[in-house]
């Protein structure tokens, strides 16, 4: 009889938690972003950002990161002017990674159309104990004529790394 | 020699003191080839030895007793609730992959790193019950033969990192170390094994996973085994009517309950789960209403109140990372969205940016003096180099 109920409350917890997820997998109103953080085993992370070279004289706001997202927000006031960061990423886990995603995108609607940015690639595989790094450039059109309203522009860049698949 | 029962005790302790010495050197300067093949051949070695050389005891224990029972549906509760805490802070996408051969490799070392860890803590426990403080070393060994030293060494000379990780990983590393030698003290049997598969399967198995911080993983991981340790304490009671009679009049299961009520509570408000959340002030920009050590308590508002916030109420906002408390001076309109000119109550000017609505996370209600200071001690004491 104990054995028949333990059956019972199995399946029921079994059903409910499939359910669960199965509807957080299809509700589109659920977001899922990134991966996951599993203390102890996967820690791949951006673990620094500094400036290699800028044309700025004043002190620059460093830019805000999470494990795997980096928000720039600049400010550049003539043609010609840039920054440029440099992103290191480290796999400090137990777990060999591959890079499943790499993109940047700026916000065109509040952001000044003259400042463009570009990057540089970033190592595809990130073993146990490796670091690599990424160049990010962000400049003002130097060819530009016009004066424009803003002069500000925010950048953001996600770099999603996934266990390697080794077999 | 090996079928000395004496002997036996003895090989199994320097068999895990020689596995910490080789986790601290190895781990950290070669810890691909160890994670990946040093670890888990380490303990298929081992298993193979201890089912050759040690009497299989407990099998029978745990599988005929309805502590196996109460456990499984107890682990399976727990991370059916872990999991909806992805419906309140968001999903991750799961860094393992989910390819059938890495879903077999993954198991594979999981599982013959738990059963061998918790095997070799079964015997080195039951052999030695009589000896306290023996198994309290063993206890120690144990916790950090199981800590990732390459993490630690990196995040050496970084404090916050390491803050982080000791309250996220090592605390509770503690706090289930000393939950399975209690669980093989009481049971004669390493039942924990079915709590740490469970778990592991959940984390190698689901296609996403919910998205915690630091903060959240740490004090769930904690709160979690002080509720499996106050329901164990419960299950091993013998006679139910002895325990109830026994602590129906007394302070120690009010004691209980209240502990694990406002941990429960707590860890709720700092997560912000409620209505209301606090923030410690970091600067005296709003003096003399609140100052620098102050903890401000802010109801969170909907996109809709956000639009209707009066003037002269205080909002709290995030600006370039950090949170902001200031008096709105001023509302404006552009491109058909709604600013708030912001300014502090001590500041001569407005602030340099206006807020965004996207940028608050709620108002201000009332605030609380002085009990914001360990964490402005904290904040000093992490941010110096």
């Amino acid at each position: 009889m104990r054995g028949l109920k333990f059956i019972i409350i199995s399946a029921f917890l079994i059903a409910i938690f499939i359910m669960s997820v199965g509807y957080s997998l299809l509700s589109t109103e659920l977001d899922i972003t990134g991966t996951a953080k599993i203390v102890g085993k996967w820690d791949v992370k951006i673990s620094n950002v500094e400036v290699k070279n800028s044309s700025i004289k004043k002190e620059l706001i460093m830019p805000n990161f999470t494990n795997n997202s980096i928000t720039f927000d600049v400010e550049l006031n003539e043609p010609g002017d840039f920054i440029t960061y440099l992103v290191t990423i480290t796999n400090s886990g137990t777990i060999d990674a591959v890079l499943n995603n790499f993109i940047f995108f700026a916000d065109e609607v509040n952001g000044s159309s003259e400042i463009l940015f570009k990057t540089t690639e970033v190592d595809k595989n990130l073993d146990v104990g490796q670091s690599t790094s990424f160049e990010i450039t962000i400049t003002y059109n130097k060819n530009s004529e016009e004066i424009p309203q803003v002069n500000t522009k925010t950048i953001t860049g996600i770099i999603e790394y996934v266990q390697k698949q080794e077999i | 020699m090996f079928k000395n029962k004496k002997y036996k005790k003895y090989i199994l302790l320097i068999i895990l003191i020689f596995y910490l010495f080789i986790t601290i050197i190895l781990s950290t300067i070669k810890q691909n080839l160890y994670y990946n093949l040093i670890n888990p051949f380490f303990w298929f070695i081992f298993l193979i030895y201890i089912n050759f050389y040690h009497e299989n005891r407990y099998y029978k224990t745990l599988i005929n007793k309805k502590i196996f029972q109460y456990t499984f549906i107890m682990s399976f509760i727990i991370n059916i609730i872990y999991f909806y805490l992805g419906f309140i802070f968001g999903f991750s996408k799961n860094p393992y992959n989910l390819s059938f051969i890495m879903i077999v490799k993954n198991i594979f070392i999981e599982l013959i790193l738990v059963i061998g860890l918790e095997e070799l803590r079964y015997y080195l426990i039951v052999d030695n019950k009589k000896k306290k403080l023996l198994i309290f070393i063993i206890t120690l060994l144990f916790i950090f033969s199981e800590l990732n030293y390459y993490q630690v060494y990196s995040n050496l000379f970084l404090k916050k990192e390491l803050f982080k990780y000791f309250c996220a990983y090592f605390l509770p590393l503690i706090g289930s170390n000393i939950l399975f030698t209690y669980l093989t003290f009481k049971t004669n049997s390493p039942i924990q094994i079915i709590i740490i598969v469970l778990e592991k399967l959940f984390i190698l198995l689901l296609p996403i996973l919910p998205n915690l911080d630091w903060f959240t993983i740490g004090s769930i991981g904690l709160l979690k085994d002080m509720i499996i340790y106050f329901i164990f304490k419960y299950i091993f009671t013998k006679d139910k009517k002895v325990f109830r009679k026994k602590y129906k009049n007394s302070f120690v299961l009010i004691y209980y309950a209240f502990t694990l009520i406002f941990a429960t509570f707590l860890i709720s408000f700092m997560l912000g789960l409620f209505k209301y959340k606090p923030i410690t002030i970091l600067s005296n920009s709003m003096s003399p209403l609140y100052e620098k050590g102050d903890v401000v308590i802010y109801k969170k508002y909907n996109m809709e109140e956000l639009q209707e916030i009066p003037i002269n109420s205080i909002i709290v906002y995030k600006y370039k990372g950090i949170y902001i408390s200031h008096r709105i001076v001023d509302k404006i309109k552009k491109n058909n969205l709604i600013y708030y000119v912001t300014k502090g109550d001590c500041n001569n000017t407005v602030d340099d940016d206006i807020v965004s609505l996207n940028q608050i996370v709620g108002v201000y209600t009332f605030h609380i003096k002085y009990i914001g200071y360990p964490t402005i001690w904290l904040n000093t004491y992490l941010n110096t180099e």
